[in-house]
């Protein structure tokens, strides 16, 4: 692996149930993310690649095992997880904008009322984001009045508005009418060639091999498979990601 | 034409439904019932929200015990009739307490009106708490999750928005709900609190007149729930045009 | 329909017992709070002292004229009658303030045993079973005994108690008219119906309007009462020859045992009264007051 950073979230057999025991979305899943990795995460629906994003930030409480954050156990009940959850961004595939505040007090909310500077400096780093993904002519629309391209760039900037060390990217171009999926990618490649931290359930094949730094293979909760995008794509060990990759490509 | 209804109408009998010969001279009974109504529904509605969101926000909690504190709390006043209820709590608490006898607005008596508010308050926030519940539910789960992924508290989440989000949800069936609550508050009659139908009791027993001061409150009831009602299908069909943008 | 009435109370003392745990000594039927801050001398025995309280509480139910009903007097809400005048003397014999709680006739003497009223007035007879809930002062009116309110119409048809059998009869709830249309407790009502439906409603003027649109076929009220009834409206009549007897005298109620000592001079107040005639005075003020309040010009 390219990358040699340190270790910044450690995944040590995570089995999540729901139903009380049902379903197993994941079963005894081990990873780690380092720093400055962009790790692609693909498999098949249901495969519980999303169930695993969310078991990063404990969107999702895993049935058992542990979730290491900056080598604390964020899956401790005592660990105040909101502390944490701030430098761990995340963007969701449905965007979950906030319909009723404008596009500049979407991104400055969580910076504002958790203290982290004045509304002022909020509002002057947001323009300043938006300025960067190109929106800073909607900072006053209502998120309504946006295209799903615009709304998830918006999603993405609110994100990065907290200054989070690493980004979990849920499908974030799945909901998207196709001739918006670029302008999205666009600023994820961006943020991952400034080196950010980022960890992307998707299905776009193009953007794993080109951007990831590793690609993770999913079936039935488990991680099957995980390598470099070239080798990954080149030479997959599995042949379950072998029928997988001959449907997607 | 005119004097055949003229002598229709001094020919009712004093059981008519239409023999409202007892106005104008017992107007201000009626006057001071619809005041007394009005004031009575409109406090114990608004005493009810801060309640009913405390039971909401508890039911939805993941606390088993929490929640089954305000479940229990809204299937006992939902699954019992006002009238017992109102009784319960105005003989029981409130013959203890005792309240001073004080004349609001010179026919408000503070020490009957505050335990039939409170009756109705405490009757209202069960189903008040329902219509909160619902109309947070209604709110796309992702708006929270969002909320928490940027490392906001549950409860700012709630605050900040989650809530303002189901306000939309909830004004127009709080507002059914006052227009609910001017109908059911007539049964504090029974404990002489002097609202509407106590007016038109009492005109009936001191004039003989045994029917039409009823027909009359009914008439007043209408003419204050049925417009109330359709202003507000009103303002729920604009707030929805405005979602369709 | 007392015993129901009965019923009702304890259970609702009961619920409030539990929904309370503790602390809520006022909710028993049977032991009466002592009623703080009316300035009441607690006595236990109505052997006690006398008693001199600054304010007197008194219930009744003011939808029955001429005993209690309300008036416009100068444009303000007034209760006035035969009971309200005499509660007012009462008062001035005791040298206390009135205050007037006007509630349904059923709950009266609930309150009165929870000690939230010192005194109920509201042309309530003495019964067994009202004795045992709660103490009764003399009588204090030689009351017309009840009579049977009917469309004038149908009078004919009633000539003896017997003519009711198979009929609808309306009386009030928790009255002793109630005893004479079910029969329910002879000893308080030898004379009643057999074999009639009763009616049972807690205000008299529904139990006309039933009447009226002919729901019911005939209304037992207090005799005063019914013939007030048939003078106002054409449509009724009072059955004649038609005796249902005495059911007891309208007494003054205060809670059982008499705890704050009230009933010494309730009863020195109803002597004087009886013995001046005022009664009688009363009476005809109230039938005046309450014609002027019919007449609607």
């Amino acid at each position: 692996m390219a990358i040699s950073g340190e270790t910044l979230i450690q995944v040590r057999h995570v089995t999540k149930e729901f139903s009380k025991g049902a379903v197993k979305a994941l079963d005894d899943c081990s990873i780690d993310i380092a720093k400055g990795e962009v790790v692609a995460i693909i498999g098949p629906s249901g495969s519980g690649k999303s169930t695993l994003l969310r078991c990063l930030n404990l969107l999702e409480t895993p049935t058992s095992g542990t979730v290491h954050f900056h080598g604390v156990d964020i899956t401790d009940p005592k660990t105040d997880i909101d502390l944490h959850r701030r430098k761990m961004g995340m963007v969701f595939q449905h965007f979950n904008l906030f319909p009723h505040m404008t596009v500049l007090k979407n991104i400055a909310l969580a910076p504002t009322q958790l203290g982290l500077c004045s509304e002022e400096e909020a509002q002057k780093k947001a323009m300043a984001l938006l300025e960067r993904v190109g929106l800073a002519d909607k900072a006053q629309e209502y998120p309504i009045r946006l295209s799903g391209g615009q709304k998830q760039r918006i999603a993405i900037v609110r994100a990065l508005a907290m200054e989070p060390e690493v980004m979990l990217f849920d499908e974030p171009t799945s909901a998207l009418d196709p001739e918006m999926v670029g302008e999205v990618l666009e600023v994820m490649k961006e943020l991952a060639h400034e080196g950010m931290t980022m960890v992307v359930v998707t299905h776009e094949m193009g953007f794993a091999r080109e951007v990831g730094t590793r690609v993770v293979f999913m079936d039935g909760g488990r991680i099957l498979e995980q390598n470099t995008p070239q080798e990954f794509f080149a030479h997959p060990q599995e042949q379950r990601t072998v029928d997988f990759l001959s449907k997607v490509l | 034409m005119f004097d055949a209804i003229a002598a229709w109408y001094a020919g009712l009998g004093p059981a008519s439904f239409f023999n409202f010969k007892f106005l104008p001279k017992y107007a201000v009974y009626f006057v001071h019932g619809i005041e007394y109504t009005l004031l009575l529904s409109v406090v114990s509605v608004l005493l009810a929200i801060i309640p009913a969101l405390l039971l909401a926000l508890m039911r939805l909690s993941k606390n088993r015990f929490i929640k089954g504190i305000s479940g229990a709390y809204i299937a006992v006043f939902r699954s019992t009739p006002l009238l017992v209820q109102l009784s319960i709590i105005y003989f029981g608490p409130f013959s203890v307490i005792r309240l001073p006898v004080v004349q609001l607005f010179g026919f408000v008596d503070i020490s009957r009106f505050i335990p039939g508010v409170i009756a109705l308050a405490l009757n209202s926030s069960a189903y008040v708490a329902e219509i909160f519940r619902a109309g947070i539910l209604a709110v796309d789960g992702g708006q929270m999750e969002a909320a928490r992924s940027l490392g906001l508290s549950k409860w700012q989440g709630m605050k900040l928005v989650v809530l303002p989000q189901a306000v939309k949800n909830i004004l127009p069936a709080l507002a059914n709900e006052l227009v609910t609550m001017v109908k059911e508050s007539s049964i504090v009659m029974a404990l002489g609190m002097q609202d509407l139908m106590w007016g038109a009791k009492t005109v009936a027993s001191t004039t003989y007149i045994t029917l039409a001061p009823y027909v009359l409150a009914a008439i007043i009831y209408f003419c204050i729930n049925f417009p109330a009602s359709k202003a507000i299908e009103a303002v729920e069909r604009r707030m929805r045009r405005g979602d369709q943008r | 329909m007392k015993n129901n009435k009965k019923i009702l109370g304890l259970a609702l003392s009961a619920a409030l017992s539990l929904s309370l745990l503790a602390g809520c000594g006022g909710g028993s039927a049977t032991t009466p709070a002592p009623a703080e801050s009316k300035g009441a001398e607690p006595a236990q025995s109505q052997a006690a002292e006398p008693a001199t309280p600054t304010k007197l509480v008194f219930g009744t139910s003011a939808d029955y004229p001429p005993f209690e009903f309300h008036i416009l007097k100068d444009g303000q809400d007034t209760i006035v009658g035969l009971d309200v005048s005499i509660a007012y003397e009462i008062a001035k014999d005791m040298g206390a303030e009135l205050e007037i709680v006007d509630m349904n006739f059923d709950n009266l003497l609930t309150m009165v045993t929870q000690g939230n009223l010192d005194f109920v007035i509201a042309d309530t007879e003495s019964t067994p079973d009202r004795e045992a809930a709660a103490d009764a002062s003399k009588p204090y009116y030689e009351d017309l005994a009840p009579m049977v309110l009917v469309k004038k119409a149908n009078l004919d048809q009633y000539k003896s108690i017997d003519d009711f059998t198979g009929k609808s009869v309306g009386a009030q709830t928790g009255t002793n008219k109630a005893l004479i249309v079910t029969g329910e407790d002879e000893e308080t009502a030898p004379i009643h119906m057999t074999g009639a439906n009763p009616v049972l409603l807690t205000t008299v003027g529904d139990l006309v309007n039933q009447l009226v649109y002919d729901k019911v076929d005939a209304v037992v009220l207090d005799g005063a009462v019914a013939v007030k009834y048939a003078q106002t409206n054409s449509d009724l009549a009072v059955v004649e020859g038609v005796e249902l007897g005495s059911v007891g005298l309208p007494c003054v109620w205060v809670a059982e045992g008499d705890p704050k000592g009230l009933l010494p001079s309730i009863n020195a107040t109803i002597d004087r009264l009886l013995a001046e005639g005022a009664i009688d005075t009363f009476m005809e003020e109230a039938d005046a007051l309450s014609s002027e309040a019919i007449g609607l010009d």
